[in-house]
């Protein structure tokens, strides 16, 4: 409200005043007290006591505007009394004022008021004015000063912002699992005035969304059902969406989520998102963007690379559970029998650099029949034979080719165990040698025996003519014997062949057996000096007799065979313990150490090809732990090796 | 006694005779089974040393074609002793199984003699 002491004053009436007391003159303007609200631009209110409105509306309306108020009522008004604090205003009893008319009541006082008001008005712009230049000057002081401080700060700010960059940069560097590099960002965001719960991370992984986030105090990675996850690229801020995602997830509600989806290079359909819980007042949330802004780039790439290791983790994870899955043997060699890699079939682990015969075969050269060589130079896959610690393989090696389409680089080499198949055919060779000789033994035996039987008949015949001393008896004697002992031989090898295929096992005498054994193999032995030890009591087992005589074929000539020049062979048996033993002892050089584990195994053999199959002692064991017995041999290098056959005797 | 041999090896029929005769028998010799039979018929001999394996007829055919009525024994003989027992050569109708070779040439005479004697 503005006004000087010239214009007329508008005056508000209330209702309860008689306008007959108010004087239509210049001085005043009337206001409809129904319409016109006593605030606007009013330069006098008169009320009645009646229509007072109390003290507080009173000190609103004094407030609001610079007006007079009148007061007029009853001397004895409680109300009147109670007013004389009002400034600029003037309290007067009804009575008082009825004798003047408004006009004349203030007529006087009006220009005083006005005065009054003026000179408030001015000192009170005075005043306002100082008090402006004051705060001007001040703020002035405080400008400069903030901002030689915000600048100072600002300075201080960004190089601390700088150092936490480096530092977040160079841990993140450090992680090793993604688990990490949430745990990392949690334990980097404490350090800043920022009140954040915690990050939450989520990406895709081998085609589902997981997320990595603390859970009941630890770091947790939650893999998400299929078809789950944001697929939003925009920073959102107490997404519904997202709050209710991560509440379904962590079980929990979310109430302050910052959504921060990051850039990566390989941007799949799920994005890479950043899940911010915090306790951000409202407008900090700028700052902590600002803040945070230039760390997303290390992130991004740091998820990026452990992405991608995992990836790579798992691609090399499945890759050699599949190549560990194939049961046979397999490796990858180079050209030079280098050892690149071997599923678990193949060997134990091994050093870089060795060779692959070295672990597979425990050998100190290129496997025998080993022709790696032929399939580089060939490029075409080969199947070739192998043998290890007893076993045959068929090792196919096919060539690989990383480089030029015409180099072969490296070898995939399988190997098929065919030792059972081997097995086999070996025996079916034996049973078939066997069956053979049986037939052969019998033809020989029927076309030998009946000249035999004259030679020897004739003879008796003959010395039954002639005088027992004369030396025509002695010669046929000699012939008779030579005859007899023919027939022997030729009983014996009919009973070796004859008994095959008869499976029944029957009462042996190990004495006669050993004793016939011997007489197949004169031949074999007559080199050698041999010096037999037999219990005298019959010592009898139960078994097949042709394969028991097979077992003491194989071990004496054996024997026989280990000694290049003549030596010496004993055979004895004894009763020991229940069981009958058989040894056979040679003087021949002796097993070497580093072979003697390998004796019994199929196919080892120390012959020449076509002297032995390097079945006979792996059979042999067969045979004799077939009735409950053990074959075993004692050698000392030098002094000859000593078999034993332990079987239980049978009682009579 | 009459004795009558029949195998195709002449040194096994030599043997018999030799022994045979030295024990006062009368042996007559058939290097065949077809041989054999006639003289069997002819001669009537009380024991027969029948050879089991001989080209043409073998010993089991001869003793499926031997006059019925002849009281002849017959002494198997074989050189192929995983073929022939005692118990197979009496299901042919013979009553001894002897085993090439002979350990003792005038055991396997005293063996028809006792076979005879019975």
């Amino acid at each position: 409200m503005s006004s000087d002491a010239s214009s007329p004053a508008l005056v508000w009436v209330s209702p309860h005043l008689e306008a007959k007391h108010l004087n239509q003159d210049d001085l005043f303007i009337l206001v409809d007290p129904e319409i016109e609200d006593p605030k606007k631009g009013i330069d006098l209110c008169l009320f009645s006591s009646k229509d007072f409105p109390g003290e507080n509306k009173v000190q609103s309306l004094l407030q609001t505007s610079q007006m007079s108020i009148l007061v007029y009522g009853g001397e004895d008004d409680p109300c009147l009394a109670s007013l004389d604090w009002m400034p600029f205003s003037k309290v007067i009893s009804e009575k008082e004022f009825k004798k003047l008319s408004i006009a004349e009541h203030f007529s006087k006082d009006l220009n005083r008021m006005k005065k009054q008001q003026l000179l408030k008005q001015t000192l009170t712009s005075n005043y306002h004015q100082l008090e402006e230049l004051t705060q001007g000057l001040e703020d002035l002081v405080d400008r400069e000063t903030e901002r030689e401080d915000s600048a100072k700060k600002e300075v201080q700010d960004s190089l601390k912002g700088l150092r936490r960059l480096v530092q977040l940069t160079t841990s993140l560097g450090e992680a090793v699992t993604l688990e990490d590099v949430v745990a990392r960002l949690n334990k980097d965001i404490r350090q800043t005035k920022f009140s954040i719960s915690q990050f939450i991370l989520g990406f895709p992984f081998r085609s589902r969304y997981e997320l990595i986030g603390l859970m009941k105090g630890r770091v947790q990675r939650i893999r998400l059902e299929e078809g789950q996850g944001p697929t939003s690229i925009r920073i959102k801020q107490n997404d519904p969406e997202d709050q209710r995602f991560l509440a379904n997830q962590f079980q929990r509600p979310f109430v302050h989520v910052l959504t921060l989806p990051l850039r990566l290079a390989s941007q799949g359909a799920q994005p890479v998102t950043l899940f911010v819980e915090h306790q951000l007042e409202v407008g900090q949330t700028d700052t902590f963007l600002e803040e945070i802004s230039p760390w997303l780039q290390p992130l991004s790439m740091t998820i990026e690379r452990l992405l991608l290791e995992s990836e790579m983790h798992e691609a090399s994870y499945l890759w050699e559970r599949t190549f560990d899955s194939v049961e046979d043997p397999l490796c990858i060699v180079t050209s030079d029998y280098e050892l690149l890699r071997s599923n678990v079939h193949f060997s134990e682990p091994q050093q870089a650099g060795t060779k692959c015969y070295e672990s597979f075969a425990n050998r100190t050269s290129p496997c025998e029949g080993c022709r790696i060589h032929e399939v580089i130079q060939a490029g075409q896959p080969q199947t070739m034979k192998v043998r290890r610690a007893g076993k045959a393989f068929e090792m196919t090696s096919y060539p690989v080719y990383l480089g030029p389409p015409s180099e072969v680089s490296t070898l995939v080499n399988h190997y098929l165990d065919v030792t059972d198949k081997e097995d086999l055919r070996g025996q079916t060779i034996q049973n078939e040698k066997m069956a053979a000789l049986g037939h052969l033994a019998g033809h020989i035996a029927h076309e030998l025996n009946n000249p035999l039987t004259g030679i020897r008949s004739l003879s008796q015949i003959l010395m039954s003519e002639v005088p027992e001393d004369s030396e025509i008896y002695s010669d046929l004697k000699e012939v008779e014997i030579a005859a007899s002992r023919s027939q022997s031989i030729i009983t014996d090898l009919l009973s070796f062949a004859d008994d095959r295929g008869k499976p029944e096992d029957e009462l042996i005498d190990v004495n006669d057996l050993i004793e016939s054994t011997l007489s197949l193999l004169k031949v074999s032995l007559h080199n050698h000096k041999v010096d037999i030890n037999l219990e005298d009591s019959q010592l009898h087992v139960r078994a097949q007799k042709s394969l028991l005589q097979q077992v003491l074929f194989n071990l004496i000539n054996n024997s026989c065979q280990a000694m290049d020049d003549p030596g010496q062979i004993q055979i004895s048996t004894k009763e020991q313990d229940g069981n009958v033993t058989i040894k056979v002892r040679d003087t021949g050089p002796g097993i070497p150490k580093k072979i003697r584990d390998q004796i019994f195994l199929p196919f080892f053999t120390t012959k020449e090809r076509g002297r032995g199959t390097g079945l006979g002692l792996s059979m042999s064991r067969e045979i004799v732990e077939r009735y409950g017995g053990k074959l075993r041999f004692d050698s000392s290098e030098g002094q000859g090796t000593t078999f034993e056959v332990v079987l239980p005797k049978e009682p009579i | 006694m009459k004795v009558l041999v029949i195998d195709d090896e002449a040194v096994i029929r030599r043997s018999i005779q030799r022994a045979g005769e030295k024990k006062g028998h009368e042996v007559y010799l058939a290097e065949n089974g077809s041989e054999g039979l006639a003289i069997w018929s002819k001669a009537n001999p009380d024991v027969v040393f029948l050879d089991v394996l001989m080209p043409g007829l073998t010993g089991p055919d001869v003793l499926k074609q031997r006059d019925p009525n002849s009281k002849a024994k017959v002494v198997l003989i074989s050189a192929y002793t995983g073929e022939y027992n005692l118990e197979r050569a009496q299901e042919h109708g013979a009553d001894l199984f002897i085993g090439k070779p002979f350990a003792d040439i005038f055991a396997v005479i005293q063996q028809a003699e006792d076979l005879v004697g019975k």
